[in-house]
This record gives structure tokens, C-alpha cells and sequence, in this order.
């Protein structure tokens, strides 16, 4: 007996502690760590080869996000099958290697069968472990940590008031308010309110089936911030840390993208988007202008949004319970009451409207735009653009405005090769081209 | 006019001078007080007050002296005292200067930033109201004249006050360029040149450098008038503000100096780019590295070096010896906890039944491991003599679950358990050195824990169980139980539940209506290469877990249902045990089996009266202080070997052949004489042969003459012949041989298997006398041809002489007769030889069967050799490495030339016990009846027991005598080996020595007291070593975790998030370090 304990999970599991996470995969040590069957990775191994012809172990350990001395004695197994063979030697005691040609009909059967080659899957129990430990329920963003979020974007001082329990709340949320003032980009700094990243799985398995999870469109990896003790502690590869997810749909949305979407050509599934934005903010924009109608959009969530878990239908039929732990917002251009009866926005407690800005709020973001564009910004000519372009024309101020008209400013100095200023003749110019002048909009 | 040199305790103006706090190229300022005992600074003027330099600064209080304000140091008097200009001001607690030195010394870049900008707010606030009021500009600011007082900034040294619609003078004297505005060098001061200086000393306060690093005037002026600031180190809305007030026109600046420090800080409003949530990670890592730092540095820092180093190599005090009691036995429960625990339980049992004998012999003491780790407790149940493996009931497992199985329960342990914890429970189901597992692996399984501590308890408890235990080990008894528990604080599991384990304990014996009882807990430190930053963090964990429940008291625990305790801690004696900053695996066990000796040497020794008696002591400190051992025994090192000697050298004595012992050649003689005797033998057989010869009782020959009366010799001799040759057909003699021979050989078994049952001639004896009869045989054989050869030569002359007689016609009958006669007896000689020859084949032959059958027996003798040679390899013993080992050698050398005594001690003691009753060795040693096994088992007993008796007469005293010279290395070896591993942090010690119980020696106490340099007290009460062993009490926490710190002071980060319970508020470590 020694004293002395192993030093793999060590680093891993200092790791964890330091990092202050809820939940840190650590790296599998044997094929039943894994949580998936060997026949399975088996068959990653030869349809992966089937692709790429030759390759090295570790390259496709790599691959395949499993630690080479997992999936080394698989090879093995592999080669004793005859599936496949050596090629030649790779660097720090590896083996390229290839099909024979009984591996290559294996992999052919494999493909037919699923289609799917990528990072090794892990197990649904595992994923819905996680999406519990990093939920968003147990972090109540205090005050600080809202203005911290809302700090590059103007935001009206009472709408931290209703905004902020809105959040804590973990229900849905409506926000809604004329196009232009900044909705969208609200409901994008509210997921940062959360703070902290968290780690997502490549692909799910459950009975069978092959769940792509992670999305390149809505998951963002995090950057690597941490220290060199961090990298070298072996965390599962099959897990990616990304920032908490925003998942914005508009509206393209249907009612089968809430569903787990099955290719029967392929048989790999696709996750629905909700199970995507677990831990995170789901944001239903331009709600209303969907195809599907809105309640039936709401009463696919009534269910889900009491109960916090949501079911899903594989295509083998079997019915799996996932967590449904993330923050919905619609967002919409629309009164809420001519969208949905009162049944509904019963089930939607926080409906919040984003006003227009006042005119203080529009000089500073004037400023603000101003600044980052580098120049100057006089009151006068701020002023100037209020009066004449807004107040005479009833025009009604957006928080879009300042940033676009600067921007057109900057493209026409840009142009005629001037020095970028804020000058009222430019504004007029600019002013022109950006309204449409209808008589009557604005 | 005289200058007076100012001293403390002078009065001016009515002011009592205290002590000096500045002193610069303009004169000195004195902290004073004023009457009543209010404190005023009083600042004096070098040089006469018709000097210019007191004439500027007169000018300038002109000015000034009508200002009031906040922020702005007040003014009291204006005095010309003995020629000299005088100035009492209100006294300042600090300066910015001093505040700024200070975060610099605790490792941070300057003052932070929020702190900051109130303080040039402040300034600012100031120096727009006498610039808008009174249109004056200090004109010298700088850090040295922002004093502070009561958190706010108050702006002195008004020497270069300027009303700048009036500048007459020229401003150059004194003016230290380094935050001066370049319109100043024109000599054209702006309302907005204190902006400037004051920007400078924004930047300067914030990160320690300053825009312009001239370090000449001529340089800084240039760098003012001309070059651009250096702003790099500021964030990017800081920049822009500085670079704005830093205008070179003054009227570009700001148009106040507040607006500025507006502008400052509400750009940090808006300005970070950074997301909250690393906002936060950056700064509580920040707070982190500042209380790391801090603490790391508390040895360096000003206030409270002589503290530190005070605690750093405290010498132990020695104490002198304690008055010892008569030793009690109490009802012992001893629960080790985790991989090191169960260790400690495993050596401890093996040496309770080694040295007091069986488990039913003492059953008031009782052991439980309590692990996680199911394959360890499975190690430690299977050890290799039953004796020592543990009973199931002694093993208890609190395994952890995967996290699936908490989730759904997860409200059990939400009110402490930290969410992470359950969701990062590793692969293995180990704690893996994670406290807060170990903690939830015993909330989880408490109920068990709580069930089986309350059976052991209640049945130690029991007044039958004390009275036998206390008789078996020759003590008193007494009913208070105590309660050891044992493990390893920088492991996962005992570091997260050993303090709770105790408490419920506690509350388990107040439940069985117990009301004393003695609690001691033994925490060891074990750090190992791979495993360091945890192992280190684990222990000062427990530790300030233990601090915080020794000053608040333990909370208890509602949902395991323990009690709140107020005023009691865990344990009543803690001790710590380092294993050291290099742990190999030998010595991890070495240590191990230090611990357990101690624990042994505790509970079921005499000794525990010295221990009890230093426990007894009332320490006058009132801080709560640890306690250490040190343990070194020198015995035999290897006990086991020297059994195995015994035990080889008992089976050798009955096997191995003792061709010399007296007996058996006493008997060889017997034997030979009786049987074989050549001469006998052949007087014998012929005799019986003439009597068959001879029928009827008629003589042969004349019969043969009597037949023959007529012819002539030659027929008669062939008649002779002819019947003879008939006769010995006919007479079967070798049968008859064969008969007597078996007979005998039979009797003569039967005498050898009993003297095989002999004690002292056993087997070896009684092969020995078999083989000695064979020789003789052998010898038999030789002669028999030889007289054959004899006999041969006589028949041959014999047959000559008949035939010579018998072809003539003439000689005598008589000569004839005689010779025919002669003839006769020759055959039947010839006969007797030929029988005698038989005789010896067919004892040579039932010889060698005896002779099979005794090498049979041996062969199952040797076989219960092998059995204990199987349980335990016997390795050579390697060249004694040092002086220690030699000691241990000599031990066993001693013991070694004592064994053969032994063996026939031991045998006669077999004899009486085992081999009386069963019906003879033989029987006993057959290895189809099942008492072999059963013999083993007692043969290596006895060894043991014998072997242990031995080392207790051991002549320590002769051993030791040279040890004992004082520039004897091995000494300090010994005593360096027998001290508290925790040494270097203060307490007292006392001293045991203890000689073995039997030994009748009495020790030199002068000597001993010399060499150990401490007064000891010394006992009789070991089981066979020499014993040394110091006992360190009072000894403070903050010490031992303060070295800890400091050896590695990277842990500190990981100490704040291994708590095990998040709903206790847990003290600071800082608190436990001071």
C-alpha cells in the first residue's frame, strides 16, 4: 500500500477547484468511463479511416476526442480482427494505420447503418448531469452583475428594475418595443449576466442514436484564458467550453425545429434548438411573424416551462426526458395581446416594453458612438440633428439611429477622403439617404 | 539669533513638541499637543523669519489664511517664535505618500482606483473652490502635500500659494518641477495648473510611474514644455482623460479640476470591456493574490516581522519528570479513518495479538476502520495469520455514490454541500482527496456509522469486559472510556469528517449515559510528491476548521442530527504527526508503525500512566495547543525472523540425526551385542543344525559308521557325504531364520517407534540408532564372508585329509572318525555361515523398511517446517547500515545464541501439552489426521512466546552503556528519531524511557539523563523493547500552520474552497495565523 494516489485525476480535479466550476468532465481512464459501448467507437475508428484512408493513432484518438491510451488497445482488438492494419510507424511508439479490405466493407456496413463521424458521443444520463449542475437558476445576478452586462449598451434606469427580477426568475420573458431600439441586442447581454462558461458535449448517445449537439452557429467557444497548469489537466475532449448560449431564432422558426430532427438517410439526429440553448437564453425573435401560429408555438412550451424538463421522441420512438433549464424571451414588434389570449401571457410572466430613448439617452449615444468612431461629438450638432431631423419631421428617436447615421457619416468622410467630424451638413446628407422620406413614417 | 535644536517634551507657544514627522529642505514639522491634549502639528520655518524663504511662505499664508475648507488643512497660529517663523496646523493622520507606500509593500501597483479618485476628488474640490473663490492656485501639488485625515484628503504646504492675477515674484524657488505645468516655466500660472499636477499625481498614485520620468529639473522642464506623456499604463478612458487635462494650453484642459475627476470616474462606468462574469473571476483572483501575498509577506511586513519570527524555530521546553499513578485499563475504542488509518488499526491488531495474545482476552478494546475505499478494507481484512485479519464487524465501508444516485436526494445535503460537489464526484468513487467528498461519504452512510459506534460502544462499556481486559493485562481497571481517532488530515476522507465523527461520538456516549470519557484524535500529515498542493491544502483546512470550532464552537449539524456543542471541542487531546517532507513507502510504513506503537504503548501498557500524567498537567497558556509525539523502539528488528529461526530450529531438533547422543548409541551397542554377535550367532546355528543333524538323539557320524561297517572308507566317506548333502537339502534352515528374524525385527519396530516418541531423541534419534544397526549389519556381512572364506579353507584341507585317509587302507579308524567327525562339523559350520548370511539379508531388508517408514514420519516433520516458512519470506538480513541497525543486530544475535535452550524448553512444553494427549508425537505429526495443523499453529506459538521472553532478559543496559558516551552520533540519531516530528513550533516535552517488563535491570539514570539531556521517566513495563518516547503538549495552531503556509504558499488559494460546509461562515485563515 502506498501513500501515494494516482496523479492523472490529480491535476484535473485541482482544476476543478480552482476554477470555481459546477461541473468539469474529467478525462475517462477505461472504455466503461466512457459511458459508451466499444462496438461504438469501433466503429468510429474504422468509418473515420474509411475517409481519410491513413492516419496515426493519435490523430485519430484525437479525432475522435478520446484519450490515445483508451482507444490503443482497441486498435489492437481491431488488428487481431484483421479490420485494420499497420501502415508504418508514427511518431512516440505509434502506428499509421489503414482498412484492409474487410474493413472497408465493415466500414461501408457502418456508414450505411450511421452515418455519423465525429467526436465520440457521451451518454444522455451525463448531458442531463451537466445541463443540472450549470444551470442558470442557482446564479441570481444581482444588480451588479446586470450593469456589468448592460455596460456598453444604454439602457433605462428602470428597466433594471423589472428586467433584473425578470431574470432571477428563470421564466419567460416578453420584451417588446418598436423596431430599432435595441431588443435583440438586450436580450444578448442578458445571457451575461450569467457570467462563467460551460462545458457542452459534441454529440449525444442514447439507445442507439447519435445526437449532434453542438453548433457552431449558436455555441461559441470560450477563449482559453486559463494557465499552463489548466492545459495540462486532462479534462474530456468530448466536451467543449463554450460561452453560455444565445440561441436566436426568427422568423424561419417551425415547430419540428423544437424536435429532435432524425435523417433517415444518415440516421444521425439533430438536436432540437431548445436542448441547444440549455443553460443559456433561448430568444424567439420577430415573434409573431412565424410560420406556425404563436400559441401553438406557446403550448409546445407550456409543459416544459412548469416542470423545467422537456420530452423528446428519438426515432427508434423511445421518449427521453432532457433538461430544460434556460431563460426564453420573445421578442416581438407586436403588442403581445394581439399575439396570444390571456391563458398564455398568464404563462409569461414578465412582459416588458423597450421604449423609445429620450433625448439625453440619445445624445449619449450619440457620445458614445461618437467615441467609437473616434471623433468628436459637439452638443450643437447633436442638437442640431434633433431639432431639425426629428422633432420638425416627427420622426420618432431610435437607439439604432446615432450608430447607423455615424456610421454613414464615416463612409462618406471615408469616401471624400475628409477627416471624420460630426458636422450638420453631413448629417443632412446622410439623413437623407438613411430615411425613407415617406410622408407619414417615421 | 540663536537657532534652538527642537527635542521632544519642549513647550512652544504653549504646545508640548511630541515627536518629529518631517523634515525637508524647508524646516522640520513636530507633532504637538496642544493644551487640553489635542493634537496639532507645528510646522517651523529654517532660517530667520527675514529670510526670504520665511518671507515667500508669509506671503503665501497671506493669502491663504482667510480660506476655509474641508479639504484644505486648517490653519491655527502664525507665530514668529525666537526669530524663527512657526505655523500650527490641525494634525493629519496620514499622507497620500504613506498610503501609496503601503499597497506597494503588500505587492499592488498603487492605491486602487476607486480609493483614488475620491481622493482627487477631494483635492479637486479644493482647488476649484480657492481657485474660483480666490482666484489662487496651490501651485504645489504633489503627493507629499495631500495629507489625509479621516479618509479624506486635506491639501497643505501653502508655501507657493500665487494668486495668479499677481505674480511678482519669480517662482522657481523651491518649485519641484516634477508635477509643475509648463506655463509655470514661462512663469504664467493658469486656473487650470493645478489640474495638471494633479493629473500627474493621479497617474503617479494609480500605478506608480509618472508621465514624465525626468530626473533632473532641466529634464522635466523640457519634458513639460515639449514632450508628450507617457500614458501607456492607463486603461484606454483613463488615457483620454489624462491626456486632456496634460495639455500643454492650459486652456484645452478641463475647466475644473472636479470635472475632471468626473470625467475619471465615470468612464470606468463605461469604459471596461471586459465581461462581468470575468470581471469577478479577475478580481477575487486579485483579492486572492492579495491575500496570498499578504500573508506570505506577513514575515516581511513592518507591523508584525517580530511576531512571526518569533513563532518560526521555537525550541521545545523540556519538562521534568511527571509523577506517575498507578496505570489504569480502560474500555479503548480506536477508529482509524481512511487508507492511513486503517493501516495504523492493522499493525495495532497485529500487535495486540502478537505480545497480549487473543481477541477474547481483552474485550473491552476494540477497533474499526472506516474507509471509502472498499479494496482497502478488503486488503486489511485478509492478512496473513487469522489472528491478525480484521472481522467484518471491525471494517466499516462508506463507499460514494455516482452522482445520479445524490441528485434525486440532493436535499439531504444542499443545506451544506456545495452543488458542484455532488455533480464533480469522480469516475472512481474515490474522494480523491477532496474533503468535501469525504465529508458528504459520511453524511451520506451516517446512520450506519452512528448504529455500529453505538454497538461497539455499548459493548465495551461493559463492567465484565473491563474487569477481564483489566485482569489479562495486569492493570486496574477504570469505566471512563476513551475514544482514539486516527488518520491522516491530509487525506480526503478523514480531513472531511474526522471532526464531525468525533462529535458524534460525544453524542452517542452521552446517549448510553456516560458522562467521562477521554477523546483523543491523531492527525497525521502525509505529503507526497503528486498528490502536495491538496495534501497541504487538506491539512490547513482541517486545521482552520478545527480553529473555527475551538473559538465559535461546533454548530452541529441538523440534517445528520448532531447536537450543537458549545463549549467542547472535538477532541481533548489533539495531536499532529508530520511524516515528514519526503515520504517514501518505507517510510510511510516506518511511520505507521511509529503511530501504532504509540497508540499500543497507550492503551495496553504500564506506560499509560506517564502518558495520563502529561495529559494531567494544566497548562497555563490559554490558547488551545496541539500535542506531538515522537517514538523510537529499539528491539529486535526483525522479530519474525527470529520466530521462523526458533521454529525451524524446534523441527530440526527432531529430525535432525544425532549419531552422537548417548542414548542411541548406548542403545546401538545394546543391540549389537544382543543380536549380533558373529560368534554367537554361529555357535547358535550350528548347534542347531548338529541337533537336526543328530535324530533320535543318535550321532550322526556313528550312524553313518554303523551303516557302513563292512566296506571299505571310501564308502563311507561317500555315505557320509551323500547324507550330509541329503540332510542339508532337506533342513530348511533359512525359513527358520527367516521366522526369528521377522520376530525380532518386529520387536525391534515397536522399540523404535517408541523411543521415536522420546523427547530429545524423537525421530532423528531413532533413525540414527536404525542406521547404526545397518552399519553393523554391514559389518555382519563382511565377516560372514570372511569366515565363509575360513570355513571354505578348513573344508577343503578337511577333504584332502579324507581322501588321503580314506585311499589308504592302513591308518587308524580313529584318525579317520575324527577327521570325518572334523568333516561334519565343518558343514555344519558351513550350514551355520549360510544361515547367518540369510540372517543378515533379512535384517538388512526389514532394517531398511523400518528405516522407509521413519523418513516417511520425517518427511511429514519437515512439511510442517515448510508451512511457516510459507506465510513469510525470510530475507537475509543486509549489512547493518549505521550504528542503529548494528544495535538490532546484536540484539538478535544475542537472542539467537539463546534459541537451542529454547527449542528444549519449547519441545518439553509440546510433550506435555500436545503429544501426552493425542496419543504420541507419531500420531500427531501424521499428516492425514488433521492435529497437524493444528500443531503448527502451536509450534509457532510457542516460538513467539518463547522468543519474546527472551528479548525481555536482554542485557539493555550492556547495550547501551557505549551508546550512552556523549559523543556518541548514534545517540543523536536515536533522540533525533524520538522527537515530535513537529518540533520546531514551540510547547513543552516530557521524556519516557521504558525497559522491558521483565528485565529486573535497573538502568543509569544519571547517564540516561545526560544523553537524552532531559529528565526522564522510566518504566518497566515494554513487552520486549527498549522504548523512547517524547510526548510534546502545547504547542499553537497558528504556529505548525503558519510553517505550513509558508512552505507552500501556492495552497492558499485552494485552502478557502475545500471547506466542507458552506453554511458556516469559516473564520479567516488570517484570524488563525495571528
Amino acid at each position: 500500500m502506498t501513500a501515494t494516489q494516482t496523479g492523472i485525476t490529480q491535476n484535473s480535479l485541482l482544476a476543478t477547484i480552482l476554477t470555481d466550476e459546477n461541473f468539469r468532465p474529467g478525462e475517462p481512464q477505461t472504455v466503461a468511463d466512457t459511458g459508451i459501448p466499444s462496438s461504438l467507437i469501433e466503429s468510429l475508428i474504422i468509418k473515420r479511416l474509411n475517409i481519410v484512408g491513413i492516419t496515426s493513432g493519435r490523430q485519430l484518438a484525437d479525432y475522435i476526442c478520446l484519450p490515445f491510451n483508451l482507444v490503443e488497445p482497441i486498435y489492437q482488438k481491431l488488428r487481431s480482427r484483421q479490420v485494420i492494419t499497420h501502415r508504418g510507424s508514427a511518431p512516440l511508439n505509434d502506428y499509421q494505420y489503414e482498412l484492409t479490405d474487410a474493413g472497408r466493407s465493415a466500414a461501408n456496413t457502418a456508414m450505411r447503418h450511421c452515418a455519423y463521424v465525429g467526436p465520440a458521443p457521451v451518454p444522455l444520463i451525463d448531458y442531463v448531469l451537466s445541463a443540472e449542475a450549470q444551470t442558470i437558476r442557482y446564479e441570481s445576478p444581482k444588480r451588479e452583475q446586470l450593469s456589468a452586462a448592460f455596460e456598453d449598451i444604454s439602457v433605462e434606469e428602470n428597466l433594471f428594475e423589472v428586467l433584473g427580477p425578470a431574470i432571477n426568475s428563470g421564466a419567460g420573458l416578453f420584451l417588446y418595443g418598436e423596431p430599432g431600439n435595441g431588443k435583440t441586442t438586450l436580450a444578448q447581454r442578458i445571457t451575461m449576466c450569467f457570467g462563467q462558461e460551460i462545458w457542452v458535449p459534441h454529440a449525444i448517445y442514447e439507445d442507439g442514436q447519435i445526437i449532434k449537439f453542438y453548433d457552431t452557429a449558436y455555441h461559441h467557444v470560450a477563449k482559453n484564458e486559463e494557465q499552463t497548469i489548466l492545459k495540462a489537466s486532462a479534462s474530456d475532449r468530448r466536451w467543449i467550453k463554450i460561452k453560455r448560449p444565445t440561441v436566436m431564432v426568427g422568423g424561419e422558426l417551425t415547430l419540428d425545429a423544437l424536435e429532435i430532427r432524425h435523417d433517415p438517410g444518415s440516421n444521425v439526429s439533430e438536436a432540437p434548438l431548445q436542448m441547444k440553448s440549455n443553460c443559456g437564453c433561448l430568444l424567439i425573435d420577430d415573434f409573431g411573424r412565424q410560420q406556425v401560429e404563436p400559441s401553438a408555438l406557446l403550448n409546445r412550451w407550456i409543459v416544459p416551462l412548469e416542470s423545467r424538463i422537456d420530452f423528446l421522441t428519438l426515432s427508434t420512438g423511445k421518449k427521453i426526458q432532457v433538461p430544460f433549464e434556460q431563460l426564453i424571451i420573445f421578442s416581438t414588434n407586436l403588442e403581445p395581446s394581439d399575439l396570444v389570449d390571456d391563458a398564455f401571457l398568464r404563462r409569461i410572466p414578465y412582459k416588458i416594453e423597450i421604449g423609445d430613448p429620450s433625448p439625453t439617452e440619445f445624445y449619449r449615444l450619440f457620445t458614445a458612438a461618437a467615441e467609437k468612431f473616434e471623433c468628436e461629438c459637439p452638443t450643437d450638432v447633436v442638437a442640431y440633428l434633433l431639432d431639425e431631423h426629428y422633432r420638425k419631421t416627427n420622426r420618432k428617436m431610435r437607439r439604432c439611429h446615432p450608430r447607423d447615421l455615424l456610421s454613414q457619416v464615416k463612409s462618406y468622410c471615408t469616401y471624400n477622403d475628409l477627416k471624420m467630424e460630426i458636422k450638420n451638413e453631413y448629417l443632412d446628407l446622410v439623413v437623407r439617404s438613411y430615411f425613407t422620406v415617406v410622408k407619414g413614417m417615421g | 539669533m540663536s537657532i534652538q535644536i527642537l527635542e521632544p517634551e519642549q513647550s512652544i507657544l504653549g504646545y508640548v513638541l511630541k515627536e518629529q514627522i518631517g523634515s525637508g529642505g524647508y524646516g522640520e514639522v513636530w507633532r504637538a499637543e496642544a493644551p487640553g491634549g489635542i493634537g496639532k502639528a507645528i510646522k517651523f520655518i529654517f532660517g530667520n523669519h527675514s529670510d526670504s524663504r520665511a518671507q515667500v511662505e508669509l506671503k503665501s499664508l497671506d493669502k491663504i489664511k482667510q480660506v476655509r475648507h474641508p479639504f484644505l488643512l486648517s490653519l491655527d497660529r502664525i507665530e514668529v517664535v525666537d526669530g524663527r517663523l512657526v505655523i500650527v496646523s490641525e494634525l493629519a493622520d496620514d499622507s497620500l505618500v504613506q498610503t501609496f507606500d503601503r499597497y506597494q509593500l503588500e505587492g499592488l501597483a498603487g492605491v486602487p482606483r476607486e480609493e483614488l479618485l475620491t481622493y482627487i476628488k477631494n483635492a479637486g474640490d479644493a482647488l476649484d473652490y480657492i481657485s474660483q473663490k480666490y482666484n489662487l492656485q496651490h501651485l504645489d501639488i504633489k503627493p507629499d502635500n495631500l495629507l489625509m485625515a479621516g479618509g479624506h484628503i486635506k491639501i497643505a504646504d501653502f508655501g507657493l500659494v500665487k494668486n495668479i492675477h499677481n505674480v511678482t515674484q519669480s517662482l522657481m524657488n523651491g518649485l519641484t518641477p516634477t508635477y509643475a505645468p509648463p506655463e509655470l516655466f514661462d512663469g504664467r500660472p493658469n486656473k487650470n495648473s493645478d489640474q495638471y499636477s494633479l493629473a500627474i499625481v493621479y497617474q503617479e498614485m494609480l500605478t506608480g510611474l509618472r508621465p514624465f520620468n525626468g530626473t533632473t529639473p532641466a529634464q522635466l522642464a523640457a519634458q513639460h514644455m515639449n514632450a508628450q506623456p507617457d500614458l501607456s499604463m492607463l486603461s484606454r478612458g483613463d488615457k483620454i482623460v489624462l491626456q486632456k487635462a496634460l495639455m500643454k494650453d492650459p486652456d484645452k484642459r478641463f475647466s475644473s479640476c472636479v470635472e475632471m475627476a468626473d470625467e475619471l470616474i465615470n468612464r470606468k462606468a463605461r469604459k471596461s470591456k471586459g465581461r462581468p462574469g470575468l470581471l469577478k473571476a479577475a478580481e477575487k483572483r486579485e483579492q486572492a493574490n492579495t491575500n496570498k501575498i499578504s500573508s506570505c509577506h506577513m514575515g516581511v511586513t513592518n507591523e508584525l516581522t517580530s511576531d512571526r519570527l518569533a513563532i518560526r524555530n521555537v525550541k521545545v521546553e523540556a519538562q521534568p519528570a511527571v509523577e506517575m499513578s498507578t496505570p489504569v485499563c480502560r474500555p479503548t475504542l480506536v477508529v482509524g479513518v481512511g487508507r492511513t488509518g486503517t493501516k495504523i488499526i492493522c499493525q495495532l491488531r497485529s500487535k495486540l495479538s502478537e505480545r497480549i495474545g487473543r481477541r477474547d482476552c481483552y474485550p473491552a478494546i476494540k477497533m474499526i476502520c472506516i474507509d471509502s475505499d472498499r479494496r482497502a478494507l478488503a486488503r486489511a481484512a485478509g492478512a496473513i495469520r487469522k489472528e491478525e485479519a480484521m472481522l467484518p464487524q471491525e471494517l466499516l465501508e462508506i463507499p460514494l455514490k455516482a452522482p445520479q444516485d445524490y441528485r434525486e436526494n440532493a436535499s439531504r445535503f444542499s443545506s451544506w454541500l456545495s452543488r458542484r460537489w455532488i455533480y464533480n464526484v469522480p469516475r472512481t468513487m474515490q474522494t480523491e482527496g477532496l474533503r468535501p467528498l469525504g465529508r458528504l461519504a459520511f453524511a451520506d452512510h451516517c446512520e450506519e456509522v452512528c448504529l455500529r459506534l453505538q454497538q461497539i460502544l455499548t459493548d465495551i462499556t461493559r463492567p465484565e469486559a473491563i474487569s477481564e481486559t483489566a485482569h489479562h493485562l495486569e492493570m486496574d481497571p477504570d469505566q471512563a472510556p476513551r475514544i482514539v481517532l486516527v488518520g491522516a488530515a491530509s487525506g480526503g476522507i478523514t480531513s472531511g469528517c474526522i471532526l464531525d465523527l468525533a462529535f458524534v461520538a460525544r453524542t452517542i456516549l452521552s446517549d448510553l449515559g456516560v458522562r467521562e470519557c477521554m477523546f483523543d484524535g491523531i492527525l497525521a500529515h502525509i505529503v507526497s510528491r503528486q498528490t502536495r498542493e491538496i495534501s497541504v491544502s487538506n491539512t490547513f483546512a482541517c486545521l482552520s476548521e478545527l480553529g473555527h470550532y475551538i473559538h465559535n464552537g461546533y454548530p452541529g449539524d441538523e440534517s445528520l442530527g448532531i447536537p450543537d456543542f458549545d463549549d467542547c471541542l472535538p477532541f481533548d487531546n489533539t495531536y499532529l504527526y508530520d511524516f515528514g517532507s519526503v515520504v517514501t513507502d518505507e517510510s510511510y510504513e516506518e511511520h505507521a508503525a511509529s503511530i501504532s506503537e504509540y497508540l499500543f504503548q497507550n492503551i495496553a501498557t504500564a506506560n499509560e500512566s506517564f502518558f495520563a500524567a502529561t495529559r494531567a498537567i494544566e497548562t497555563e497558556s490559554e490558547e488551545v495547543g496541539f500535542k506531538s509525539f515522537g517514538l523510537t523502539t529499539i528491539g529486535a528488528s526483525n522479530c519474525d525472523h527470529l520466530i521462523q529461526q526458533m521454529f525451524q530450529a524446534l523441527i530440526s531438533s527432531w529430525t535432525e540425526s544425532k549419531a552422537d547422543n548417548q542414548f542411541v548409541k548406548h542403545q546401538v551397542e545394546l543391540l549389537t551385542n544382543q543380536l549380533f554377535d558373529i560368534d554367537d550367532l554361529s555357535k547358535t546355528w550350528a548347534e542347531l543344525t548338529m541337533v537336526n543333524l543328530n535324530r533320535d538323539g543318535v550321532d550322526f557320524v556313528d550312524r553313518c559308521l554303523h551303516q557302513s561297517q563292512e566296506t571299505g572308507r571310501l564308502d563311507v566317506l561317500n555315505a557320509v557325504t551323500s547324507d550330509l548333502a541329503e540332510f542339508v537339502d532337506n533342513f530348511d534352515i533359512h525359513s527358520l531364520v527367516a521366522r526369528d528374524v521377522s520376530e525380532s525385527a518386529k520387536l525391534f519396530e515397536e522399540n523404535m517407534l517408541r523411543y521415536a516418541c522420546l523427547c530429545g531423541i524423537r525421530l532423528g534419534g531413532t533413525i540414527s540408532i536404525v542406521q547404526g544397526i545397518q552399519a553393523k549389519v554391514q559389518a555382519l556381512f563382511e565377516e560372514v564372508e570372511n569366515r565363509k572364506q575360513e570355513i571354505a579353507i578348513q573344508q577343503a584341507a578337511i577333504t584332502q585329509h579324507l581322501q588321503a585317509l580314506a585311499s589308504t587302507a592302513n591308518s587308524g579308524d580313529v584318525e579317520f572318525i575324527e577327521t570325518i567327525r572334523r568333516f561334519v562339523e565343518n558343514r555344519a559350520q558351513k550350514c551355520a555361515i549360510e544361515a547367518i548370511n540369510t540372517f543378515c539379508r533379512h535384517w538388512a531388508s526389514q532394517l531398511s523398511t523400518i528405516d522407509e517408514k521413519l523418513q516417511d514420519h520425517k518427511r511429514s516433520v519437515l512439511l510442517l517446517g515448510r508451512v511457516l516458512q510459507r506465510k513469510a519470506d525470510v530475507q537475509d538480513t543486509p549489512e547493518p547500515s549505521n550504528d542503529f541497525e548494528k544495535i538490532q543486530l546484536q540484539i538478535e544475535e544475542q537472542v539467537q545464541a539463546l534459541i537451542p535452550s529454547l527449542v528444549e524448553e519449547a519441545d518439553q512444553y509440546l510433550e506435555e501439552t500436545i503429544f501426552s494427549q493425542a496419543g504420541g508425537f507419531l500420531a500427531v505429526i501424521d499428516p492425514d489426521g488433521n492435529k497437524s495443523r493444528d500443531l503448527s499453529d502451536e509450534m509457532e506459538d510457542q516460538s513467539r512466546i518463547h522468543i519474546v521472553n527472551a528479548l525481555q532478559s536482554i542485557d539493555f543496559n550492556s547495550l547501551l552503556e557505549p551508546l550512552l558516551e556523549p559523543s556518541n552520533q548514534l545517540l543523536d540519531n536515536i533522540v533525533a528519531r524520538s522527537n515530535s516530528s513537529i518540533n520546531k513550533c514551540g510547547g513543552t516535552s516530557n521524556l519516557l524511557i521504558s525497559f522491558p517488563k521483565r528485565s529486573d535491570q535497573q538502568p543509569n539514570l544519571e547517564s540516561l539523563k545526560q544523553a537524552f539531556r532531559a529528565d526522564a521517566n522510566v518504566t518497566h513495563a515494554t513487552t520486549g523493547e527498549f522504548l523512547i518516547c517524547t510526548e510534546c503538549k502545547n504547542i499553537p495552531i497558528s504556529s505548525f500552520a503558519f510553517q505550513l503556509l509558508e512552505a507552500h504558499p501556492d495552497c492558499f488559494d485552494l485552502v478557502q474552497r475545500i471547506h466542507t460546509r458552506s453554511d458556516i461562515e469559516w473564520i479567516n485563515l488570517n484570524q488563525i495565523l495571528s
